[in-house]
């Protein structure tokens, strides 16, 4: 155990030194390696075509919310909802959501609170949602999961049972739910099976009337289509790449929460 | 190549079934395939798992049950472990291909947004105890987890041997009673580095002893357990609201309309682990039809089609073994060159090709051998 919080603690450290060099350094940094620009200012890169968005869910609770000018969104998830990889908290995908957010509804009163923990299970954060989410009395909850079971080749059906209770708790606080899947990369989808988790949030997506993120797919997309390189980066352009997929996936979430507002019957 | 193909009266429908399941198993493996939806798992909320493992009771009491009469149970105890080891080589050999995988990637793959996904190579840092965990069937990484259970029952078959003559309904009962009892107790084996064996043991081993008992009933004492007509209509019945309900479920769209409590209660009772009571039950009403509508002399069992299937059945081991390498590397292609219909149904046509050519090319040497074995008995 103490092993693998070493190898995170390790590559984090890593990551911050190479983000921390390239911000200090640009010079030293070669032109391939050079830090990205500012989320604002970077290339689209984040082409998604809208036939993959298929879940036609709606959210009228949240879009009423937003009619009055005020939603409050919680990110619950694991590592990648954290942020990790990110040259730093703001560039983590809840925080570029909440700025993307604000972005295209000024009028509104818009907070994303990220509420990520390294290598969580679903059931895990089935434990520590009453206090860490729901607390928040949020009219959305972004839930990011099935990173941890797939990796470690848990029971599908425990994670379908936990989705199950961490859904019913959610809607039952009064919440909507968006569900996001686990990422994408050749290298990971070779060696590990996301089928079985990715299946069990489908299931519940389409029973519970849940919406769906496909990040699983939008990466596999961005990577087919040569948008997003994963492999073969020096430590700088990882956390370059780690900024800008975090914008593009936070992007990608505002468009799809915006159209199932807009779709919702008022 | 008759006589290879039918030893002693062996019932064609084992091998060919057998050899079906196989091809499922290997296309069920391979992720982002539209042509799996084409398999069992889809349509009766059992799939080939269930069909190997109760086939695979089957044909080890047939082939080594007949030993207990012809050469005494010690001795057909023997081959039974024997036959264990070298499944448990097999599983050591996948082991080391799935190591390789893994630290190949790990070696080269070093980004940090994928930090948590990269656990999954968190094994090779402490190798100690992996490697003495896969030594014990505890690391089941991937698809490694249907042969630990298979060595597991085998290994069961060979203490039970000397029972199975006299003692073969307690045994029966005793292991639908362990069955019976996993939901309640909870019990599984360990896996590493967390969590339980993915197939239940103690819930799996009753298909496995059905399978066998049916194996003993029909192979060894040579009288088959007599099916009446009305059992077959139940099963029949039984399929007929199962399968267009499976369907609905497996095409998402129209999940919609099935009630959730429904749905939930269906999931409940299908647990693959414990192998719930929904999946026995299709299992078994699937088997009881098949048996009525495939007879063992169908003719069909013969055309090359068939055949090429059967012969899949017969070499099921290293059929099975490829056929995990093949997913995987099916998966890696998929990957690596798109996914559209096209190259999935290369993927999977490729795929099955090559198991049959592979059991093909295995059972011509086996017969080979064979006369070559005859051949010198005259010289000498």
């Amino acid at each position: 155990m103490r092993g693998r919080v070493e190898t995170v603690r390790r590559s984090f450290a890593a990551a911050a030194v190479a983000a921390t060099l390239a911000l200090a350094v640009p010079s030293v940094a070669s032109a391939q390696a050079q830090i990205a620009p500012l989320p604002s200012e970077m290339p689209a890169q984040c082409a998604v075509p809208r036939a993959l968005y298929v879940d036609d869910t709606t959210l009228p609770k949240a879009a009423k919310k937003l009619a009055h000018g005020k939603l409050t969104v919680v990110a619950l998830g694991s590592s990648t909802t954290l942020g990790v990889g990110a040259s730093s908290s703001d560039a983590a995908w809840p925080a570029r959501l909440e700025a993307e957010l604000r972005r295209r509804l000024p009028q509104a009163d818009i907070a994303v609170s990220n509420r990520g923990k390294l290598r969580d299970p679903a059931a895990a954060m089935v434990k520590r949602m009453a206090a860490d989410a729901l607390a928040a009395k949020p009219d959305l909850v972004i839930w990011e999961t099935g990173t941890a079971e797939a990796v470690r080749n848990m029971s599908a059906e425990s994670f379908a049972a936990a989705l199950e209770e961490g859904a019913e708790r959610i809607l039952g606080a009064g919440a909507e739910l968006v569900l996001m899947t686990p990422q994408f990369s050749r290298e990971t989808a070779r060696l590990i099976a996301y089928q079985p988790y990715i299946e069990a949030m489908g299931n519940l997506s389409v029973r519970a009337d849940v919406l769906i993120f496909p990040r699983y797919d939008v990466m596999r997309h961005l990577v087919e289509t040569n948008q997003l390189h994963l492999e073969g980066l020096s430590p700088a352009q990882a956390a370059a790449t780690a900024d800008r997929l975090y914008d593009c996936i936070a992007r990608q979430v505002a468009r799809v929460l915006l159209r199932a507002m807009a779709a919702a019957p008022r | 190549m008759e006589a290879a193909l039918r030893p002693a009266g062996r019932d064609l429908r084992l091998d060919f079934f057998r050899g079906l399941g196989l091809l499922f198993i290997f296309i069920d493996h391979v992720p982002d395939n539209a042509f799996s939806y084409l398999t069992l798992a889809n349509f009766v909320f059992c799939d080939a798992a269930e069909i190997f493992v109760f086939l695979s009771g089957y044909a080890a009491v047939l082939v080594f049950g007949r030993q207990i009469g012809a050469e005494g149970t010690f001795y057909a105890s023997v081959q039974v472990l024997k036959r264990c080891w070298t499944l448990y080589v097999a599983h050591i050999f996948l082991f080391v291909v799935y190591t390789a995988q893994v630290s190949w990637t790990a070696q080269r793959f070093e980004n940090p947004l994928f930090v948590e996904e990269m656990q999954v190579a968190a094994f090779l840092q402490e190798p100690h105890v992996a490697i003495l965990q896969a030594m014990l069937l505890a690391h089941q990484p991937l698809f490694m987890n249907i042969l630990p259970l298979y060595i597991v029952l085998l290994a069961g078959l060979a203490f039970a041997m000397p029972f199975l003559a006299r003692f073969g309904t307690a045994l029966l009962a005793v292991s639908a009673a362990a069955y019976l009892a996993v939901p309640f107790v909870d019990f599984n084996l360990p896996s590493y580095p967390e969590g339980t064996w993915f197939f239940n043991p103690f819930a799996w081993q009753f298909l496995f002893v059905l399978g066998a008992a049916c194996g003993w009933r029909a192979g060894v004492q040579g009288k088959p357990i007599a099916i009446p007509g009305f059992a077959v209509w139940i099963a029949a019945a039984f399929l007929c609201v199962v399968v267009p309900v499976r369907a609905w479920i497996s095409v998402g769209y129209f999940f919609d309309g099935v009630p959730p409590a429904f749905a939930e209660l269906t999931y409940l009772f299908a647990n693959k682990t414990e192998l719930g009571p929904l999946r026995l039950l299709r299992f078994l009403a699937l088997a009881l039809v098949v048996v009525r509508i495939v007879p063992r002399e169908a003719g069909w069992l013969n055309s090359a089609a068939a055949r090429a299937i059967t012969l899949c059945g017969q070499n099921s081991l290293p059929i099975f073994c490829i056929g995990i390498f093949l997913s995987v590397a099916g998966h890696s292609l998929l990957v690596e060159f798109g996914r559209d219909l096209a190259t999935q149904a290369a993927v999977t046509g490729g795929g099955c090709l090559l198991l049959l050519g592979m059991a093909r090319v295995l059972s011509w040497s086996k017969t080979r051998k064979r006369a070559g074995a005859a051949r010198s008995g005259q010289d000498a």
